[in-house]
């Protein structure tokens, strides 16, 4: 048990790190844009016909504490983020971030955690049973499709669906919610509401992900099957799905639960584009704007941040359930 | 005895008859009662006496359940004492009307694309009315000037309440005056428009209902400024006033109870720092303290009161307190509902229009998107109309650069000669505009008033590629390094960056621009923003070109000097020269120094402001702007074109507009009260 | 398989020696084009990469605004016909084309064919100049520009008399489409594979010394790999591209989203060279090596790397696909490529509009050609993997 909890200290510890190596990486991207929060600010005030001189962009940097040397800078930030969970306001829209953030990250990671969980439900079970099979038409055909799925990215995929339900059903099959429930809070009508309109995202992010994780199962199936304690086990007479299930299945089942964090993340990376064609209000849709739109890096910057944490938080987990499932695992990292 | 009989009755019934319920009059059918002295509508005592009738008064079913959803209402009084005791009469288009419904509008974000929804709910002292001609009465029940246009009156209604239910009396536009547009803690450099000739005016209010304007110096304009600008010329007094110092002494107390710094910062929550009259409500910059407020929004005249305001959209609800009623008392507004949503995509909108997802639309559409909304009509079961327009997509060169070497090469007129010949206004006017429109050079009004020599209006406005080239030759812009594109004259490479909104101008003319200098050797990258980030880039002075559209009729120009004073326009639309406005505003403390002929601009406007139009002398000044403006090709013309208009088959009462424009307040002088929606 | 009966068979002696003494990569070859799959993929492969090398060549009209068709705007696609009403012919031919728009067609060109002019295709005819194989880069600096060139010409394969071809159709502008694709293939594998370049080269050095030396170098290599594989890609992408002036010229972009891509590309590949090599390292063989007083480089040259070259070239076939796709995702949301340096994902950019989604279909045409690519990358990847893996036959 001691070593267990060591295990989860070391794997914390080690998240910890990978969230500050990202937060460097993200607070960089942040700077490398011309024009500071400051000069935008006065831009605003400029409106109100107050004239902007060198001195008041100074004096600005001076109360954002833009003039801080980086080191410094980076580390409040981390502060503010890690531990107080704000990360600001947003310089082009003039309003704090985590209220612009708010439902619609949960809602974004909502959608991909969906996503990866239907891929999973369809995958594993497919991808177990053809493994057992033999033909190479069900061979072919499962490769063909895993391989559609790297062909056709989630966005073509968006793109072609828009396409057929706008010219063909007249429906545009467009954002999360319907007009009446928009802006009520969070009840059982508003929850089923948004169930009708987020299965159409959820579809189509899981869609690279079902293809992908279908030839992983598989793939890692064959590779067990071929074993010797398969092998042992079948003479000795177990069969069909008890042999499957019980002998490579629960093997192969390792692999594909440590590759649930990058599932999550090649989902995310769909995200931004699937949810610009399909106009979800999301922080995906909110991404694309501040980076593609405006430049707003402030915002983009947090947004990134708060994916990456995501996964990060994924990886964790699963680390720690594979080491509650799998002795290989628990030895092999202590070691 | 029959005779008897009949007169008898006929002695009781007609004054009955006289005393009934008044018609319903519409546009289209007068029912034989006489038009009033303003068009499309009547004082109360003036429908009553031309329809012999005597008016009753109904109310929205609804209303008590919406007037509940207006945080820091009181509870629902009787109509009677809701209605100003003479509430405008108007007259409905095709037909009176019923009660409910829920408007969809469409914008692009908060404060930007909001313009025409906000004009459906909009009021001012007085309004055009649709023929864009004649100013009637709104708010206001009549006005007078004096002889030398130095004294403007205004006649309040007398019993005209806030959303709130608070009167609305002649101090609220003095508030709105003294204590708003002139408290530098508000708004800090004041407006043209409330100056006369850089002046102050000053208001009294000898009474409650009675506005006196007295102006240092003649401006006739300064009617056909409340008729068409979207600064509404009253605030509440009782509302915003506790916060303000000036009114209140315990103004700061108060706010810092409710969790504000001071009283202004309260008052800046409500009110914003500009007269923009569509800033963020507290519901959406300061949601932590909403609960604790007097009220979620500060209250309004218009026509609905906004309950819900979040990034994505927001809610209104028909306000109780509004001053119009129709032709058979019922009172306005129809509608019981307003939903208002986002998108700052400009393919996302066109999905929606077609889908028939919004009931009124005419911002940032351009004529290019005409074809597939014509296509659509059917489907999306919505009408699009297609009037001229009044301004024109221009472009102008930042003739204040950061950078001293394109500042001087955009300051030379030469250059900007070239590159407005550079353009090719025919290709435009085929390709984006379907050959519908007519190649303009910007002259700074438009329509062109009579006094305007017509040779300006295609002043540099010729196809001359050869021209620009040689041109550009003399200015010294050449291609110093070979690799066919033309470079600034100190060597350094000259690449133009484009940026612009869909709000602006549509893209295609931007690409097609983009070309048409390619052509003759300038290169420039095109890159679409939103309106945000335009506007952001234009105040901190770091566009190379301006892209937007501009110009303003001359009834405008008369109380409006924005186009003619640098940066000569709001901050909402096209400006240029931003440091001759920094040297202007902080009197040649900073910024550059404008040259003589905008000097000349300033001076001439307010003179112009000043004379009344139509007089040589006006006339005189007038041409006198529109050569300095044009030769000098500040900002250069394209097309001017049609625009459409786009409203869903459900909403009645929506009349063929005359011009599609910002210009007159977009849906202003068609009376959006009285529409209605037939589900 | 066919060599593995004949292998088995035992009969021909002289194909059982050829077997054993055939070298790394004529086994690979062998084994590669028996898999029908895999070849037909290839042959694909091949194909796209010639059409993209000739597109000059094979383009009738110029692929940028230049070249743009102003008569036949949002044109349907053209094709040739040997054979109609009015009798058989044996060069192909298209008809002439007229347009009119007014308010009553809803302001939209409406197209009519008058099938008594016919334009008849020409074969080797003269355009627009053009240059193969050359270089013309305009870097930052004068010292980078680059201008040399290899065939100058202006035959192309064909075009028409009188009027021009659209194979597929136009866009709004006018630009050919069927031009614009042919490049875009062309600009689309150049960036892919100087991004799998660049990857490779990180992605060896990093993770073969992290791999080789283990330890703690090994740990903290680990760690920004790991950093850098967590976050996201496309939205790291569209935050370095959003960073890009847009007064960069198109070459200079080129490079830069090329390099955005290596960089971004080459922990995956890192990391599976490192494990590699972990596990490598521990075998016999480089004990064996160790002892007899190799030194490092030479085990990691002469020994470990030719262990897995097989591995090591499949996952460089599989990575492109991904380098393409990433970069079209870019492309497609405007932070990518842009006019005159068009990519597949450059020419997606106006699809996803109503009006193209209703009207002008044969904007997706590239996007068929995209899914080609990706599929026959992917297929000719997996074709050698299985073909340079010597277990291959037994997993089958």
């Amino acid at each position: 048990m001691g070593q267990f909890i060591q295990f989860v200290i070391t794997r914390a510890t080690m998240a910890l790190i990978t969230l500050l190596t990202v937060s460097l990486i993200v607070f960089t991207l942040m700077e490398l844009v011309p024009g500071t929060c400051a000069e935008r600010y006065l831009a605003f005030k400029n409106t109100q016909g107050s004239q902007i001189t060198i001195a008041d962009i100074e004096a600005e940097e001076r109360r954002l504490g833009l003039d801080r040397p980086f080191p410094e800078r980076w580390g409040k930030w981390v502060y503010s983020v890690f531990v107080h969970g704000e990360f600001g306001d947003s310089c082009i829209l003039r309003l704090n971030i985590n209220q612009l953030l708010a439902d619609k990250f949960w809602i974004s990671l909502g959608i991909c955690m969906a996503a990866l969980l239907l891929s999973y439900a369809i995958a594993v079970p497919i991808g177990i049973i053809s493994a057992s099979s033999r033909s190479p038409v069900t061979n072919n055909t499962l490769r063909f499709v895993s391989y559609l799925g790297l062909a056709l990215p989630n966005f073509l995929l968006a793109l072609i669906i828009m396409l057929i339900a706008t010219v063909y059903f007249g429906e545009s099959l467009t954002g999360l919610y319907s007009k009446e429930l928009r802006d009520a809070p969070w009840n059982l009508a508003k929850f089923k509401d948004f169930l009708g309109h987020a299965w159409l995202p959820v579809f189509i992010l899981g869609w690279s992900a079902t293809a992908f994780a279908l030839q992983t199962v598989r793939a890692l199936m064959l590779d067990e099957i071929g074993k010797l304690y398969v092998t042992a086990a079948s003479a000795r007479g177990v069969s069909g799905a008890r042999l499957l299930w019980r002998y490579p299945a629960k093997h192969s089942l390792g692999p594909v639960i440590n590759s649930l964090g990058f599932d999550l993340n090649r989902i995310f990376n769909e995200l931004p584009i699937v949810a610009l064609i399909l106009t979800l209000t999301e922080a995906g849709a909110l991404l694309f704007e501040s980076l593609a739109r405006s430049n707003d890096q402030q915002l983009a910057g947090a947004i990134i941040f708060l994916l990456t944490a995501s996964i990060v938080a994924l990886n964790f987990a699963t680390d720690i359930l594979l080491a509650l499932i799998d002795p290989r695992v628990r030895r092999g990292m202590m070691g | 005895m029959k005779r008897y009989l009949l007169s008898g009755v006929a002695m009781l019934v007609l004054p009955a008859a006289a005393y009934a319920n008044c018609p319903a009059v519409t546009m289209g059918d007068s029912m034989g009662v006489a038009a009033g002295a303003f068009p499309q509508q009547y004082e109360l005592s003036e429908f009553e006496t031309a329809a012999g009738c005597s008016m009753e008064f109904s109310e929205n079913p609804a209303i008590g359940e919406l007037n509940a959803r207006i945080a820091g209402n009181p509870a629902l009084p009787p109509l009677a004492d809701r209605l100003p005791a003479e509430p405008l009469v108007v007259v409905p288009y095709d037909s009176v009307g019923h009660y409910g419904g829920t408007f969809d509008a469409l914008s692009n974000a908060t404060e930007a694309g909001t313009s025409d929804f906000l004009s459906v709910r909009h009021v001012n002292l007085v309004r055009y009315s649709d023929n864009l001609q004649t100013i009637v009465p709104n708010v206001a029940k009549s006005w007078e000037w004096n002889d030398d246009y130095t004294q403007l009156t205004f006649h309040l209604r007398k019993g005209h309440k806030w959303s709130d239910g608070a009167p609305f009396t002649s101090a609220d536009v003095k508030f709105w005056y003294d204590n708003l547009m002139f408290d530098s803690n508000v708004i800090e450099k004041p407006k043209d428009y409330v100056l006369v000739g850089g002046e102050r005016m000053t208001v009294d209010t000898p009474d409650e209902t009675t506005v006196v304007f007295n102006l240092p110096a003649p401006k006739p304009g300064l009617l056909a400024h409340f008729a068409t600008s979207y600064a509404q010329g009253f605030q509440p007094m009782h509302f915003l006033g506790q916060f303000h110092p000036a009114i209140n002494a315990d103004a700061d107390a108060l706010a810092q109870s409710l969790g504000f710094e001071n009283g202004y910062d309260a008052i800046k929550a409500y009110y914003g720092n500009s007269d923009w009259t569509d800033t963020p409500s507290p519901m959406l910059n300061s949601p932590d303290k909403v609960a604790n407020l007097p009220g979620a929004a500060v209250p309004t005249l218009e026509s609905h009161f906004v309950v819900n305001e979040t990034t994505e959209g927001r809610h209104f609800v028909a306000n109780p307190y509004f001053h119009m009623v129709d032709t058979t008392g019922q009172q306005l507004p129809y509608i019981n509902e307003m939903d208002e949503i986002y998108a700052n995509d400009h393919e996302v909108r066109l999905l929606k229009l077609i889908n028939g997802e919004v009931d009124y639309k005419a911002q940032s559409l351009g004529l290019p998107d005409a074809p597939i909304l014509l296509e659509n009509q059917g489907n999306g079961d919505y009408t699009l109309q297609i009037a001229p327009r009044i301004s024109m997509p221009t472009v102008s060169f930042n003739v204040t650069h950061e950078d001293e070497a394109r500042r001087a090469v955009f300051g030379d007129v030469n250059f900007r000669k070239a590159m407005s010949i550079a353009i090719d206004r025919n290709e435009i006017n085929e390709t984006a505009y379907f050959g519908q429109g007519v190649p303009r050079q910007y002259i700074g009004f438009s329509p062109v008033p009579s006094f305007v020599d017509p040779s300006w209006t295609s002043y540099a406005a010729e196809y001359d590629p050869d021209g620009a080239k040689a041109l550009l030759d003399g200015v010294g812009v050449v291609d110093a390094d070979g690799d066919g594109m033309r470079d600034l004259p100190n060597g350094d490479k000259l690449i133009i960056n484009m940026q612009f909104a869909q709000q602006g101008l549509p893209g295609q003319v931007v690409e097609l621009i983009s070309q048409q200098w390619a052509e003759v050797g300038i290169q420039t990258t095109v890159k679409e923003v939103t309106p945000d980030e335009y506007r952001s880039a234009q105040s901190s002075n770091q566009l190379d070109v301006g892209l937007w559209e501009k110009s303003q009729p001359l009834a405008i120009v008369l109380g409006n000097n924005e186009l003619w004073v640098p940066p000569f326009e709001n901050y909402f639309a096209h400006r240029s020269g931003m440091l001759w406005a920094e040297w202007i505003d902080s009197n040649g403390a900073s910024g550059v120094e404008p040259p003589d002929y905008v000097k000349g601009l300033i001076s001439d406007i307010n003179a112009f402001q000043s004379t009344p139009v139509g007089t040589p002398e006006s006339d005189a000044i007038g041409a006198r702007m529109v050569e300095a403006m044009t030769s000098n090709l500040l900002f250069i013309g394209t097309v001017l074109s049609s625009g459409p208009i786009y409203h869903a088959n459900a909403l009645k009462n929506f009349p063929e507009f005359k011009t599609e424009s910002y210009e007159y307040y977009r849906t202003y002088p068609y009376l959006g009260a009285q529409w209605y929606l037939d589900e | 398989m066919l060599w593995r009966r004949k292998a088995t068979a035992g009969v021909d002696q002289a194909a059982k020696e050829a077997y054993f003494t055939a070298s790394q990569g004529q086994l690979i070859w062998s084994r590669f084009s028996s898999n029908r799959t895999a070849m037909i993929a290839a042959w694909a492969l091949v194909l796209m990469i010639f059409m993209g090398l000739f597109a000059p060549f094979l383009s009738p009209y110029d692929p940028t605004i230049a070249g743009r068709d102003e008569q036949y705007e949002n044109g349907p696609p053209q094709i040739p016909k040997f054979w109609d009403e009015n009798g058989f012919s044996w060069r192909p031919f298209i008809y002439a084309t007229e347009r009119e728009r007014s308010m009553a067609t809803n302001f939209r060109w409406v197209i009519t064919e008058n099938r008594d002019e016919r334009l008849y295709m020409q074969f080797f005819t003269r355009d627009w100049d053009y240059k193969l194989f050359h270089l013309d880069y305009d870097l930052p600096g004068k010292a980078f520009d680059v201008d040399f060139a290899l065939i100058s010409s202006d035959i192309h394969l064909f075009g028409v008399q009188g009027g021009q071809i659209h194979l597929f159709g136009t866009d709004a502008s006018g630009k050919d489409i069927f031009s614009r694709t042919l490049h875009a293939i062309w600009t689309s594998l150049a960036v892919g594979t100087l991004g799998v370049f660049i990857s490779f080269v990180l992605a060896l050095i990093i993770g073969g010394v992290a791999g080789y030396f283990g330890g703690w170098i090994d740990s903290v290599l680990q760690m920004i790999t790991d950093a850098i594989r967590t976050v996201p890609s496309i939205p790291l992408f569209m935050a370095l591209a959003a960073f890009m002036p847009d007064t960069w010229s198109s070459e200079t972009r080129f490079f830069f989203i090329s390099i955005i891509l290596g960089l971004i590309g080459w922990p995956t590949l890192a990391r599976r060279i490192r494990t590699h090599l972990l596990t490598e390292r521990t075998q016999e063989y480089v004990l064996a090596a160790e002892l007899s007083g190799a030194k490092p480089g030479h085990i990691i040259r002469r020994h470990l790397l030719p262990s897995f070259t097989s591995y090591i070239i499949v996952d460089l076939m599989i990575s492109f696909p991904y380098m393409v796709r990433s970069e079209t995702a870019l492309s497609f949301i405007g932070l990518g490529l842009k006019d005159p340096v068009n990519s597949l994902g450059a020419l997606m950019q106006n699809v996803s509009k109503a009006d193209v989604l209703l009207n002008y279909q044969w904007y997706f045409i590239p996007v068929i050609f995209f899914i080609a690519l990706v599929l026959a990358f992917v297929f000719v990847g997996d074709g050698l993997r299985d073909a340079a893996d010597p277990y291959s036959d037994t997993k089958k």
